[in-house]
């Protein structure tokens, strides 16, 4: 599944493969990666709908937190390996090779 | 006298900021929150119906812990209509249901009249002399593919002698006349192409149209008399071609922005195309 290795998918996959068993926040992300909400929302449900990623709804109930519940990322198994091939420069196969004159991780 | 004035202003200010200030602090924020809500909303209803639930919770909740920051819940808010435009691109939603293409083509249009307004009379004298300089027509139609590989013609000055129609690359080089060769020169020839962007076959800014045989995938794009790579190519910018090709090709207007902002600062330097 070939994927667009901006500077940004970058940025945000260097946060993941950091602690690859975290499950973070959509905002942790957000701040981590220094990326905006207009980036990092498209990024996360591409790399979901290729499978780099799995989302779950925290377990909270709503009413006692008095907020709706918010949404976990998580690097899968198959998003570990392609995020740590992509951040290494090796093309992926089947996939181009990304661009990475652009320069990696902040 | 407009010192101690200035002063008096100054500490009614103070006073008014100090007694009033708390207040409407508190109420703004209350009202900025109601506001990156509704924001939120917004964008997510640009979602389709089953997934735009999904976001609108998420991000709702998401929200939920900025509000102590209003003015990061405000930035986060803003940034989601982005966000869901981009999404619902990425899931191949024909087009954006929400404004900025028509903006855009208010824009293009208000623009293009301007300045073919401002421009009629230069227009006239570029026509009159085109006509005496050379006989035969004075603009020149090529065929170009448009949005969606819609074919079109593109109107410019007529710059050579004996060229047809269609623009493909000539077997015999067809001589370019006096008039023809200032023209080019200074990048007036250009200017009917305006024409085309009342029509709406073109806007201001975008790719390249297409020459019809040969041509790629058809364009998502509406192309533009100026673009990335034209820029690219006088010097302006500081991309390379696989860069400026990607910014052609993508719609929004930050990039558009982006762009008259480069050209009118390489404008402002002296540069000019080459």
């Amino acid at each position: 599944m070939p994927q667009r290795l901006t500077r940004q998918t970058l940025r945000l996959l260097g946060v993941l493969v950091a602690d690859p068993c975290h499950e973070w926040y959509g905002l942790e992300l957000m701040e981590r990666a220094g990326l905006s909400s207009g980036t990092i929302y498209p990024l996360l449900h591409r790399l979901e709908h290729d499978g780099w990623l799995a989302s779950t709804r925290e377990d909270v109930d709503p009413s006692r937190a008095g907020r709706p519940r918010r949404r976990l990322y998580r690097l899968t198994a198959l998003g570990q390996t392609a995020a740590s091939d992509a951040l290494a420069g090796r093309p992926r196969a089947g996939g181009p090779s990304p661009d990475l004159s652009a320069g990696v991780i902040a | 006298m407009i010192l101690p004035m200035l002063g008096l202003l100054a500490i009614l200010l103070w006073v008014a900021r100090q007694a009033v200030g708390p207040l409407i602090g508190q109420e703004t924020r209350g009202w900025l929150v109601l506001w990156c809500r509704r924001l939120v909303r917004r964008a997510s209803r640009s979602l389709p119906e089953d997934q735009g639930g999904s976001f609108q919770e998420d991000w709702l909740a998401e929200l939920a812990e900025l509000e102590e920051r209003p003015l990061s819940a405000l930035v986060y808010a803003i940034g989601l209509a982005r966000a869901a435009r981009r999404i619902s691109a990425e899931m191949g939603l024909a087009r954006p249901p929400h404004g900025y293409p028509s903006l855009a083509r208010l824009f293009d249009l208000s623009a293009a009249a301007a300045y073919l307004l401002l421009l009629a009379p230069a227009i006239l004298a570029v026509a009159i002399a085109v006509k005496v300089d050379a006989p035969g027509p004075i603009l020149a139609r090529r065929r170009r593919l448009g949005l969606h590989g819609r074919p079109f013609e593109i109107l410019t000055f007529r710059t050579h002698r004996g060229i047809e129609g269609d623009g493909l690359p000539p077997t015999r080089l067809p001589r370019p006349t006096r008039v023809g060769f200032l023209l080019t020169r200074l990048s007036l020839d250009q200017i009917p192409s305006l024409f085309n962007v009342l029509r709406g076959e073109l806007a201001l800014i975008g790719p390249p149209p297409q020459v019809p045989d040969l041509r790629g995938e058809s364009l998502a794009v509406r192309p533009g008399v100026i673009c990335w790579s034209t820029l690219r190519e006088w010097g302006g910018a500081d991309i390379d071609e696989s860069e400026a090709r990607r910014r052609d090709c993508a719609r929004g207007a930050c990039n558009d922005l982006r762009l008259m902002i480069s050209l009118f600062l390489f404008t402002l330097r002296g540069g000019g195309p080459r």
